[in-house]
């Protein structure tokens, strides 16, 4: 089959492989093999994520550290219903089964092995578990073979395989999945998952590489949750998939040696504010708790993003007086326009906007009437709590 | 006459880049450990200057400063602890003054120390319609308690912790220390451990080393809700504490230069018998082995010697023999595949790791025996195998519900009912966020909001049920009320050398009895809370505008002896500190600032306008 996206690429460069879960057809009323697995619902935010991870990799083509040389994507989408994120790929998209995983996926690690310096990118999305501790993702072909009912991806055993692999340069995984205990599945021993790399035993006496990131949406016994991507929005995916793009997009940027880049450990620390930030719609009723399952030694960018704007915070200290100030972005330290953002709301909480990464520091002014307090802060990374002091 | 700069990274600085720079040039860029923070050059360009400051795995912190021509320029960074707490990723310098400041001085235009030329992507000035982020507008409120338990002797049961600990607060942060204790055996290992619970969020516990110099305890909560909360365990100690920041969060190079300028550095033997170091050191040997030499396995022994009783010790143990057998005969390969099951059998035995990346081993240490036995399951003893499934299983079992934070391994409390009902293994997500004191000491009591930290006094029938100590015992009780240590500088405070004139307000008359002296001024606002047994008392200290506040000043608030702690260390945020309690009845509240050498006084039950449940109980 032909890969979604390919082209030469000269020098390190990323080889992705998406896959979205959202049909589980053998895991219905009156279908697949055990009755205990006939209640999983379909999940079409899944399948949306996958594709909305394939359109940031191929937006961002240029701007990942590694340029992108190759994407692979199985999406297993259920039947067509509304609020659908509208995709339409330049192949056609095969699903996410057993057999295509471990065919598609050996293709992909092979691609990885060819030429050093390379860097592996892997996104899945779908009903999730944990099994032995290693956050799993089950496969669109869940209930349908009696010799592996629970067929799925373990996301442990790939991220080890990938710290044993001793020629790529840092690989980066994501997993928009439940951390789920199911004690049926925990219980059976032959819960084999979908291999997709060589087995090599030889490999565990060699020492591992610290270079492989693993970021997933729940740990274990935690669930994942699909959000809206807008207040009012019907258009859902999931909210780890949607906080991780924001952060990958510039929100989670910070400037170092000359370039503005984000890496795997500043966005993992970053999600839970970003979330509080671009996504306050989803409400407080379920846990937003991403974790790194796997950290990588060093601070390795995956991409270098360009026309963003970082998130700002501003609150009074005491955080009491919010409600007596109007708020002010300045290049100056003037309680006069031009602004470059002001809020003049006076609400109890926060004051949550943006800036652009500019070149000189800027000021954070509180004020009120012809009197003004203010703090300085540089624009050089994202600030979730620039205090402002007032009386 | 030349122009010099002598400068001095936080004293507190465990291992992390600095760089000084002015709008042309980098003058000094080095990863900076505690021996080796300061850059001195007798040829610098005058001008103003920044040092940005980034310790391991946090945020940086930029100080900027004016280098004036023919002098000599000593500048000397407060700690980064404060640095933290000012509220502002930018602060000043003043050389006259020799003290760091947010306040923008006269000397600074934003202009004159642009950034390194960043290409700018949208034009500035315009103001926008209208805001794309919605501000939240309710705020939801946390109890949250912190509390200590201890391996009783030989037993796996944990009883009430009989250590001390000490407070220090910062806007929207909390600092608990656990000082070393000298008269404890590490070799026993009795082991302590600590929880902590957040109401309706979640009940975590975790081991907790006791390093050499002390353990600190940092809890932080982020502007927005208080289910975000962070915890941090760290060392006091900057060497050891660089040992943890090199683990959870180094690059190679932040390991190398801590590897050369700590670990290998003859005095840092006297640590040797700190268990935790030697698990440290031995962990960051295994996480960077490329870093490190066979000569590093004198840790190895040390570890052995001082922390059989550890988990992570039998870890470290099972690593290290797979890779030592890497590249040997398949005997030899089978021969370590079984020691290392004996060793993470011993791991279990022990019960639970301290850090978060020997449970990571484990699993991949189990991972891969578990691939070697299936090919190699004849060149195994059949019960070794055994032991191994038997140790799967209940690895799996023992430990569900893992969670971590920063470089420390940590648990939740599972939800008994769920667990009665459906058995299905979930956390705890309704937890009271109150702890039981028959079991645990409780070190931290309080409520937490987005941003803020509120103390919370005991309730009246915990205070009824014990009487009142004797006149003379006042201040020993205000300390040993739940074991809280009396702060090493807290005996300036003048305050304690005065008599108890009160035995029920024990400060009361002890402060001077004044609520402004010296233009500072303690005010004082009430708040409602949820409940009507309870008020929130905002205390506030404000120095006089003419005062020049550093970053790192503080105040000492001394409460009544029923709060837990009751003498809080408070760090000014520009020209004020903020405390903020959850109380009943009347008590006397006394501040010290030493830098100004003030006292404040306010007995809050002779306020106008006091609520009724603060004055008339």
């Amino acid at each position: 089959m032909p890969l979604l996206f390919d082209r030469e690429v000269i020098g390190p460069k990323t080889h992705a492989f998406v896959i979205g879960v959202g049909n589980y057809p053998f895991a219905r009323a009156g279908q697949g093999v055990s009755a205990k697995l006939r209640a999983v619902p379909a999940l079409p935010s899944a399948a949306d994520s996958a594709k909305l991870v394939c359109n940031w990799l191929i937006e961002n083509k240029d701007r990942l550290a590694a340029p992108l040389a190759t994407l692979d994507v199985l999406i297993s989408d259920p039947p067509a219903t509304e609020n659908r994120y509208p995709w339409v790929p330049a192949v056609r998209v095969d699903s996410a089964t057993v057999s295509n995983v471990g065919t598609r996926g050996f293709a992909w690690y092979q691609r990885l092995s060819v030429q050093p310096g390379d860097v592996a990118f892997f996104y899945c999305c779908g009903h999730g578990a944990s099994h032995l501790q290693q956050p799993v993702v089950f496969l669109e072909d869940l209930n349908s073979n009696p010799i592996n009912l629970w067929s799925h991806i373990n996301l442990g055993e790939l991220s080890y395989r990938l710290r044993k692999h001793q020629t790529i340069s840092a690989a980066f995984l994501f997993s928009d999945a439940c951390g789920e205990f199911i004690p049926q599945f925990e219980l059976i021993k032959q819960a084999v998952p979908c291999p997709f790399y060589p087995d090599e035993t030889e490999s565990m006496f060699s020492v591992s590489r610290n270079q492989v990131s693993l970021l997933c949406a729940a740990s274990e016994n935690q669930l994942a949750y699909e959000g809206p991507d807008l207040a009012g929005s019907h258009l859902k995916f999931g909210r780890f998939t949607q906080t991780c793009l924001k952060g990958l997009s510039g929100s989670s940027a910070r400037y170092s040696r000359g370039r503005w880049g984000v890496n795997s450990r500043d966005l993992q620390s970053d999600l839970k504010a970003l979330r509080r930030i671009y996504f306050e719609h989803w409400g407080d009723n379920e846990p937003f708790d991403p974790y790194s399952a796997v950290t990588p030694a060093d601070l390795i960018p995956l991409v270098y993003p360009e026309n963003f704007e970082l998130p700002l915070v501003v609150i009074t200290d005491p955080p009491e007086r919010m409600p007596y100030y109007d708020f002010a972005i300045s290049e100056r330290n003037v309680p006069a326009p031009p602004w470059l953002k002001n809020n003049a709301t006076r609400g109890t909480g926060p004051w949550i906007t943006t800036v652009t990464p500019g070149i000189n520091a800027l000021y954070a002014i509180a004020i009120d009437g012809t009197d003004h307090f203010s703090q300085l802060f540089q624009p050089k990374e994202p600030l979730f709590e620039q205090w402002v002091s007032v009386p | 006459m030349k122009t010099t700069l002598n400068f001095e990274a936080p004293s507190d600085l465990s291992v992390g880049t600095i760089r000084i720079q002015n709008s042309e040039q980098s003058i000094a860029d080095w990863i900076a450990t505690p021996d080796n923070r300061t850059f001195s050059t007798e040829d610098v360009s005058p001008g103003i200057y920044w040092a940005e400051v980034t310790p391991a795995g946090l945020a940086p912190q930029s100080v900027f400063f004016n280098v004036e021509e023919g002098k000599t320029n000593t500048v000397t960074l407060p700690s980064f602890s404060s640095l933290l707490s000012s509220g502002s990723k930018i602060s000043f310098f003043d050389s006259d003054k020799q003290q760091t400041e947010t306040t923008v001085p006269p000397w600074f235009t934003s202009d004159a120390a642009p950034l390194p030329s960043y290409s700018e992507w949208s034009s500035f000035g315009t103001t926008p319609a209208s805001e794309m982020i919605k501000t939240p507008t309710v705020e939801v409120k946390r109890r949250i308690s912190l509390g200590l338990s201890e391996e009783q002797r030989g037993r796996e049961t944990f009883n009430t912790y009989r250590g001390e600990s000490k407070i220090e607060m910062f806007s929207g942060r909390l600092e608990l220390q656990i000082p070393e204790d000298f008269e404890r055996d590490h070799r026993l290992g009795h082991r302590v451990r600590l929880t902590s619970t957040i109401e309706k969020v979640r009940i975590e516990r975790c081991l907790l080393p006791l390093y050499l110099g002390g353990t600190q305890i940092m809890v932080t909560v982020p502007p927005f809700a208080p289910d975000d909360l962070e915890l941090s365990i760290t060392p006091v100690d900057p060497r050891l504490r660089a040992l943890v920041r090199a683990l959870d969060a180094g690059t190679s190079a932040e390991a190398q230069t801590v590897r050369d300028d700590i670990i290998h550095k003859q005095h840092f033997i006297a640590l040797s018998k700190d268990p935790w170091a030697a698990m440290l050191i031995c962990l960051l040997s295994i996480r960077f082995s490329e870093l490190f030499s066979v000569q590093d396995d004198v840790w190895l022994r040390s570890l052995t010697e001082h922390a059989a009783w550890a988990f992570d010790t039998y870890v470290i143990i099972a690593s290290k023999h797979l890779s030592a057998a890497q590249g040997k005969s398949s005997q030899q390969q089978h021969d370590a595949v079984s020691q290392a099951i004996e060793s993470l059998a011993k791991a279990q035995t022990a019960g639970s790791p301290y850090y978060r990346y020997t449970n990571q081993l484990f699993a991949e240490l189990s991972f891969g025996i578990a691939n070697y036995i299936k090919t190699n399951v004849d060149a195994i003893t059949p019960a070794i195998v055994r032991r191994f499934e038997r140790l799967n299983t209940r690895w799996h079992r023992e430990l569900p519900l893992q969670r971590g934070f920063g470089p420390t391994f940590s648990w939740l409390a599972r939800d008994l009912n769920i667990l009665k009902t459906r058995e299905v293994l979930t956390p705890n997500r309704t937890p009271s966020g109150r702890l039981s004191a028959h079991n645990t000491l409780v070190i931290f009591q309080g409520e937490i909001s987005a941003g803020k930290i509120t103390l919370l006094r005991a309730g009246q029938k915990s205070v009824n049920a014990s009487p009142p100590p004797a006149r003379e015992n006042l201040l020993e009780a205000a300390f040993a009320f739940s074991g809280q240590l009396l702060p090493e500088d807290s005996p300036e405070l003048p305050a304690f050398s005065r008599p108890v004139l009160f035995p029920e307000d024990p400060n009361k008359e002890r402060f001077g009895g004044q609520m402004e002296s010296e233009g500072f001024i303690l005010k004082v606002k009430f708040e409602d809370t949820n409940s009507r047994e309870r008020k929130t008392v905002i205390l506030t200290v404000q120095a006089p505008r003419a005062t020049n506040v550093g970053i790192g000043d503080f105040a000492w608030f001394l409460l009544h002896p029923t709060f837990s702690p009751s003498l809080i260390k408070v760090a000014f945020r520009g020209q004020k500190t903020q405390l903020r309690l959850q109380a009943w009845g009347g008590f006397t509240v006394g501040v010290w600032i030493p830098k100004n050498k003030v006292e404040l006084e306010c007995d809050l039950s002779n306020l106008a306008m006091v609520p009724d449940i603060i004055k008339l109980r």
